[in-house]
């Protein structure tokens, strides 16, 4: 890949990094409605982008990205419906480092900006076509014209991941001398693992005295575990997707890091995730990209128990197999019959139709209904379950 | 490519099978194994016999096949340098201390020791068995290579599921362990919940593995609840203590299984358990694909798998399991190479590795420019041009976008190639 050097499978770490561990307050910016919205064949309607905003701020999310100002027409409407809600979460607009930009999310009456343009050589001969002056200037323009719009300024370095890390570190330096409130470091190929993330956060934290905001994708699958290497560094901004949508594989998603959060670093944002399931559901609709079934903590089979293994513990005890209960994220907790079922489940699913089988008939059951479930190439239906066992019995009888 | 013996070991059929809803047929089972051995997997997992009879004749079916693996270049090339006798192997095995170079003969896997002739070896084909000696009995009536033995480490699992002690947990190991051996299996020792186990005693659970002869142990976060850094700490640790190779198996619940299997092989784990797509219990493992092509990418490490196939491979996989693909699934979804955005589509036009770690046919995709809602005029002067062969100057192009951009907004998706000519003969002859 170009603009870039593969990490040392056998580097070491410092102790110190191994244990760091995230400190509050951390704060989610999330953009589904930008960043979300920008993935290939996904448009919102205003009237979804409207809803969407509530709700995320209804959560509790602290800053919003609504759109891209720049685009003009529709986009801009939509960003100014969302400001005019006079939500309780900060309304930020997306724009490059151009100052016509700028003035166009000032039109809609947000009370932040991001300033994106790119830091890495790759990004800036190959795309930009310009210096490293240019970009410099660039950004020293658009954010001194920002400044004097009384506008919050988060400079977004793109493709920070493949930046030099002196012209990174250069970047960031003008950003804040300029006026900047944060600086986003934004993996834009999604091309770091969480050690070396940790790393380059760290080193540029140590570099420049300015807040970090962590914009992660997820190419490799690693986006979520990225945002919070960097917040272990020392970022206290986190750049979110509802459903990680985003460009190409897309983002760190909301869902994944705020109970990440909680449960891996003892994190509380003061989110209300138990609306997180109903959240999800309505940007798949939106965004015409159904959730999986097995979504990390939104997905419907999460919480349903088919294979004997995890059943017969969540039975006598669900945390044996769960780290936060269904009704924290708004789903479920059920019990499924298939190939993998066993005595624990069927018990179990009997006993909720009133039904109180003996151990020898359960016994009997569970080889007739793995056969069933085979046999359909599916879980069985629990009156498929039901039917079995009224079959057993009639039949000894 | 940086010299690193990584062992695959493939869980589809198996963990991913446990998938709520899930069932493949005897026959499905043996494509998917097929397909594996076709682009370079060495091992798998293909199941759980005590089930009963019908996953025994799951299993036996794929074991029937007498499948090969295709070695490509890359395993070729470091089994060159490095290939010993089996006598050695055997020899090297037996010794209490290793050395780093005796180290890496153990993580041989089974299908290359197996080696028939030539660039052709057995897939390894390994059942999973709970630490119970009918379950290593059962595993050893498939004809299966390996034996995968678990049980649960933590506390949490063996008091409040098992209701039982860890001295039990030891004692089951040592049976099941014992049975393996009689039966003439390969076998490694696995401690579900490992990541909720108490270090000094998941210790001592491997060192009883490595007393008794296992091959490897495998590193369960059942729960998904490591993350990277602990991951790594932990595996550092064990690391120390154990000698033998360490098999990550890592869940996704909070979306960092394959950031935490990653972070196992940086501290020294040397096999990974992944599967298709992710497919497994809950939110699935760490897929096969992300890892592979992780390490490939990240890391320089080239595992020798034909990734051209990742894609194909995940559809069957996708459709014997009827869990569709999510069209941005990392490495292998349909959209990871489309590109809308003004900015994003200028910048691949200009040159690809600005917004592509890897180039699409790497995993048997295709690159697509969409015109939608975010393009920008240069994506479409491109298009126009190269798919149509028609020349938009720049006022023309803009008073384009313009159009495509409202009706985008009002159909809430992006415009087929018809759509977009169709707006284009408006404007040129001035209707609308």
């Amino acid at each position: 890949m170009e603009g870039f050097k593969p990490f040392g499978l056998s580097d070491v770490f410092s102790e110190e990094m191994l244990s760091a561990k995230v400190q509050a307050p951390v704060y989610i910016d999330d953009t589904t409605l930008r960043d979300g919205e920008q993935t290939a064949g996904v448009v919102f309607a205003n009237e979804e982008k409207v809803y969407i905003a509530r709700m995320l701020a209804q959560m509790g999310v602290h800053q919003i990205e609504a759109g891209v100002p720049a685009m003009g027409g529709d986009e801009k409407e939509a960003i100014k419906q969302i400001v005019r809600l006079e939500l309780p979460a900060s309304i930020l607009a997306w724009n490059r480092a151009v100052v016509e930009d700028v003035q166009h999310s000032d039109d809609c009456g947000v009370d932040a900006v991001a300033i994106s343009i790119s830091s890495s050589d790759i990004h800036i001969q190959q795309k930009l076509r310009h210096d490293r002056e240019w970009v410099l200037d660039s950004i020293r323009r658009a954010v001194e014209f920002a400044k004097s719009r009384n506008l919050y300024v988060s400079v977004n370095a793109e493709d920070a991941s493949r930046a030099d890390p002196d012209f990174l570190v250069e970047f960031a330096r003008t950003a804040r001398e300029t006026g900047a409130d944060r600086l986003r470091y934004c993996d834009t190929v999604g091309i770091l693992d969480p050690l070396e993330t940790y790393k380059r956060v760290k080193a540029l934290i140590e570099e420049v005295d300015i807040p970090i905001e962590m914009h992660t994708h997820n190419d490799f699958g690693m986006a979520t575990a990225n945002a919070i290497a960097g917040l272990k560094a020392g970022a206290i901004y986190v750049n979110t997707t509802v459903n990680g949508l985003g460009e190409r594989a897309g983002n760190a998603s909301l869902e994944e890091l705020v109970m990440a959060l909680a449960y891996c670093e003892g994190i509380d944002l003061g989110i209300r995730t138990s609306l997180f399931r109903q959240l999800s559901e309505y940007v798949a609709l939106a965004s015409g990209r159904p959730l999986p079934a097995w979504k990390p903590v939104v997905g419907s089979s999460l919480f349903v128990y088919e294979s004997e293994g995890r059943a017969s513990g969540a039975v006598r005890d669900p945390a044996t197999y769960e780290i936060f209960l269904p009704d924290e994220v708004g789903l479920p907790r059920r019990f499924n019959v298939g190939k993998y079922s066993g005595p624990s489940v069927v018990h179990q699913k009997l006993q909720e139709y009133g039904h109180h089988p003996s151990e020898e008939e359960v016994r009997r059951l569970v080889p007739i209904l793995r056969a069933r479930s085979i046999a359909l190439k599916r879980s069985l239906f629990d009156r498929e379950v039901v039917e079995a066992y009224s079959a057993l019995t009639e039949r000894r009888e | 490519m940086a010299e690193t013996r990584i062992r695959l070991v493939d869980t589809t059929l198996r963990d991913g099978e446990q998938a709520v809803g899930v069932v493949f047929t005897p026959w499905e089972k043996r494509q998917i194994a097929t397909l594996l051995a076709e682009i370079g997997v060495p091992a798998i997992e293909a199941g759980f016999p005590a089930l009963g009879p019908e996953e025994k004749d799951c299993i036996k079916a794929v074991v029937e096949a007498n499948l090969k693996v295709k070695a490509t270049q890359a395993v070729i090339a470091s089994e060159a340098k490095q290939s010993p006798s089996h006598e050695e192997e055997i020899a090297s095995s037996q010794k209490p201390v290793l050395s780093e170079a005796e180290g890496t003969l153990l993580a041989m896997t089974q299908a290359e020791r197996l080696q028939v002739k030539g660039d052709s070896r057995a897939l390894e084909i390994n059942a999973f068995a709970r630490a119970r000696r009918e379950d290593v009995r059962d595993a050893a009536r498939c004809g299966v290579h390996g034996v995968i033995i678990s049980i649960s480490t933590s506390d949490t699992h063996i008091e409040r599921k098992f209701r039982r002690s860890r001295p039990w947990v030891l004692e089951r190991v040592e049976e099941a362990a014992d049975e393996a051996k009689s039966q003439g299996l390969v076998f490694t020792v696995s401690a579900e919940d490992a990541s909720r186990t108490d270090l000094s005693f998941l210790v001592e659970y491997y060192h009883l593995a490595e007393r008794l002869g296992a091959r490897m142990v495998r590193y369960c976060d059942s729960l998904g609840v490591d993350d990277p850094f602990t991951a790594y700490q932990r595996i550092k640790l064990i690391g120390q203590d154990i000698s033998l190779p360490i098999e990550m198996h890592m869940h996704n619940d909070f979306g960092m299984a394959t950031a935490n299997v990653l972070a196992g092989i940086r501290a020294g784990a040397s096999s990974v358990a992944a599967s298709i797509g992710g497919l497994g219990e809950r939110t699935g493992n760490s897929p096969l694909e992300e890892v592979v092509m992780a390490l490939r990418h990240l890391y320089g490490v080239d595992l020798g798998i034909e990734t051209r196939r990742f894609r194909e491979v995940s559809e069957y996989v996708a459709m014997a399991s009827q869990r569709a693909i999510p069209i941005w699934k990392a490495i292998v979804g349909s959209n990871v190479f489309a590109h809308e955005s003004g900015i994003h589509t200028d910048g691949i036009l200009k040159n690809p590795s600005n917004y592509e770690a890897f180039s699409p046919e790497e995993v048997g995709l295709q690159r697509q420019i969409i015109i939608g809602k975010h393009s920008g005029s240069n994506a479409l002067i491109h298009k126009f041009n190269v798919e149509f062969g028609i020349e938009l100057d720049a006022g023309m192009a803009n008073r384009l976008l313009e159009r495509v951009r409202a009706t985008a907004v009002e159909l809430k998706r992006p415009l087929f190639d018809k759509e977009l000519m169709l707006l284009y003969k408006e404007l040129i002859s001035g209707v609308g």
